[in-house]
């Protein structure tokens, strides 16, 4: 097998806050091979961004390692970081506060060709500035518009354009619809994917709407408190999700087919809990109705249950039953 | 059938700026009876909310103004009622459960004290303990312990806020509540919880509710009825069965369907509607969708679809009826 193009090992990430340590990321190993896209799900707050941002050392992480084609970028300097942020780049989450409302749509997808040097005239600039808004779809009388005159859909395009203008191979994709109203969101999702195939583009797809990685995704990580709990094939988590987080996370998925309403059973009580200074045991133990007291003593590892299926709950140590 | 609690007659709206005038609700009809949930469909800039604020009559000052139209509630003309008998109304007739909870609570008032708030404003002369009693219950009905009562908005999570913007909704049991996006800010296992929840008291309370919703699958799992509305018009309505489980849909109401990834089934691709809302300040002639249509025919781009009833269940487009000719022209 190849070397995968991404990986990270024990990747931590911990803020410091008038609390104690939040521990955002917390030892996340996972591997992305090239041309294939990995989901990260999971609710808000459970390190999913943090992740992405470590790994392209946006964050600087606390410990563990991030390698991409095999060398671990964690201790590189700024300088060889800046060589490698030209292959890898990020579209984020809200297309109205990530783009400058000063710069023109051009400038702001000439920028990262510029601050890479790319190009150099003018002239050859532009030339790529409209490539990319093809690509994208946005229509060339969109170039010296601003920010502000355009929808959400057509912004996240921009973001898109931006994120590819350096012709990256790794690109972390931070909820990139989910600002979106649904048939722009199938848009946006239907062009990531084009993209993908033409551009032989890597994707880390961020989200907490399981729906829409599936389409996506080829591998899916689900996140809890900062840290992975389960990791499969994307379509094999729908069929079979082992973890009790993940089925909840199914259960909880609102389906637009009418069917008998009786779902009081399978919700999930309670809240994600307080990521400062956790104590040990499975993070997900005060929700879970299978938590047994082992679950608050002893921290679950990532295991495989079955081929390619790892997930870190007691009840599956000895595979599955 | 007794009198609807809420009845919308042929309702336009209109935003006027300096320097255009947006179209927001064109001719809106709707009807809700007690005890029933209607889901209000639509993308952005539909026109759900700016319905759901003429109700309230809570629309921006100056700038909103209702054109034309009549909007009933429980036997009371709304745009013709005193500013002094709206706010009497509003809390105790109708409540509304705003979308985003982080920005809907004062953050220098305690909770227990927002819910009190309306108790004393609708209870004229209601005693201390009797408050108290009063917000404590409300606090326990929406799953909050009412000890927390003397905390502020900041010390609860975004799930916990929203239960108690619907605690203050609820409290003096209205006969309908216009709940716009209530769990769209939220998580998907804490949506579940709350839409458990609101359902649950809907029921016991015997209210009727509006949700409006960009999610067909909250729709799916609340609602009685479903509207979609498209560019300020109800380009569908039914009963939820006529809605996901009727053999004739609207183009836009197939698109919206198309646009939702099917967890049960394996397609790569996503069939969006191709194109964007038109712009709310020039409006296009004919059939509103007619440009994002894939069925576009001559006639949609010159006359307005009629409004093609079949039960319970309209859609308006002239693939219903013969082109144009059947149903009553609006």
């Amino acid at each position: 097998m190849n070397t995968p193009l991404i990986q990270t090992r024990e990747l931590k990430k911990y803020f410091k806050t008038p609390k104690g340590m939040l521990h955002a990321v917390d030892g996340v190993d996972l591997s992305i091979e090239a041309g294939s896209t990995l989901g990260v799900v999971g609710e808000s707050g459970c390190g999913k961004s943090t992740l992405g941002r470590t790994i392209l050392r946006l964050i600087e992480p606390t410990g563990g390692e991030v390698l991409y084609n095999g060398q671990n970028i964690a201790s590189y300097s700024g300088k060889q970081m800046a060589l490698i942020h030209k292959e890898m780049q990020i579209i984020f989450q809200d297309p109205f506060s990530s783009l400058n409302p000063r710069m023109s749509v051009r400038d702001i997808i000439a920028e990262p060709i510029r601050v890479c040097r790319l190009y150099h005239s003018k002239a050859e600039i532009y030339r790529q500035v409209d490539r990319l808004m093809d690509i994208v779809g946005l229509a060339s009388r969109f170039e010296n518009a601003y920010p502000h005159e355009l929808d959400g859909g057509r912004r996240q395009r921009i973001g898109i354009a931006r994120a590819l203008a350096v012709e990256p191979k790794f690109v972390v994709c931070d909820e990139p619809v989910s600002a979106l109203d649904v048939s722009i969101q199938a848009q946006i999702l239907n062009l990531l994917m084009d993209l993908q195939d033409d551009m032989g583009l890597t994707y880390m797809f961020i989200t907490h709407d399981l729906s829409v990685v599936k389409h996506i995704s080829n591998e899916i990580a689900v996140m809890y408190l900062g840290q992975c709990v389960e990791r499969v094939a994307s379509a094999r988590l729908f069929e079979n999700p082992l973890h009790p987080y993940t089925q909840a996370l199914l259960a909880a998925i609102p389906v637009p087919k009418l069917m008998p309403r009786k779902r009081s059973a399978n919700i999930i009580k309670g809240e994600i809990s307080n990521p400062i200074d956790p104590k040990p045991g499975c993070r997900f133990a005060p929700r879970c109705p299978l938590a047994c007291p082992r679950c608050r003593e002893e921290t679950p590892r990532l295991l495989e249950a079955e081929k390619g299926h790892f997930v870190a709950c007691m009840q599956y140590e000895g595979g599955i039953k | 059938m007794a009198e609807p609690i809420l009845k919308i007659q042929d309702l336009h709206v209109v935003y006027r700026t300096d320097e255009s005038t947006i179209y927001a609700v064109n001719g809106l009809n709707l009807e809700l009876f007690s005890g029933e949930t209607l889901g209000l469909v639509g993308e952005t800039g539909a026109g759900k909310t700016t319905t759901a604020l003429s109700v309230m009559r809570l629309l921006p000052e100056r700038i909103g103004k209702v054109t034309r139209g009549r909007i009933e509630l429980d036997g009371i003309d709304v745009l013709a009622s005193t500013d002094a008998d709206m706010r009497l109304l509003r809390g105790s007739t109708v409540s509304m459960i705003f979308q985003d909870p982080m920005t809907s609570l004062n953050p220098t008032i305690t909770v227990g004290d927002q819910i009190g708030e309306v108790l004393r404003f609708h209870r004229k002369g209601i005693g201390q303990a009797e408050l108290a009693a009063g917000v404590e219950n409300m606090l326990e009905m929406v799953g909050i312990p009412a000890g927390r009562k003397g905390e502020y908005p900041h010390q609860f999570s975004g799930g916990m806020k929203q239960r108690i913007v619907i605690a203050i909704a609820l409290a003096c049991e209205p006969k309908l509540i216009l709940a716009d996006e209530p769990t769209t800010a939220l998580d998907v296992t804490i949506q579940a919880q709350v839409l458990d929840m609101m359902s649950d008291l809907k029921e016991k309370l015997n209210t009727s509710m509006i949700l409006i919703t960009h999610d067909l699958g909250v729709v799916a799992q609340t609602c009685d009825k479903v509207a979609i509305m498209y560019a300020g018009e109800i380009i569908e309505s039914g009963s939820a069965e006529d809605i996901f489980n009727g053999e004739k849909k609207h183009p836009y109401t197939r698109g919206l369907f198309g646009s939702i990834p099917d967890l049960t089934k394996h397609t790569r691709r996503l069939s969006p509607i191709e194109g964007l809302m038109p712009d709310p300040t020039v409006l296009p002639a004919g059939c509103k969708f007619h440009d994002r249509c894939p069925e576009c025919m001559e006639i949609c781009r010159a006359v307005a679809p009629p409004a093609v009833w079949e039960g319970s269940h309209l859609i308006s487009c002239h693939l219903m009826g013969d082109s144009g000719k059947g149903g009553t022209e609006r």
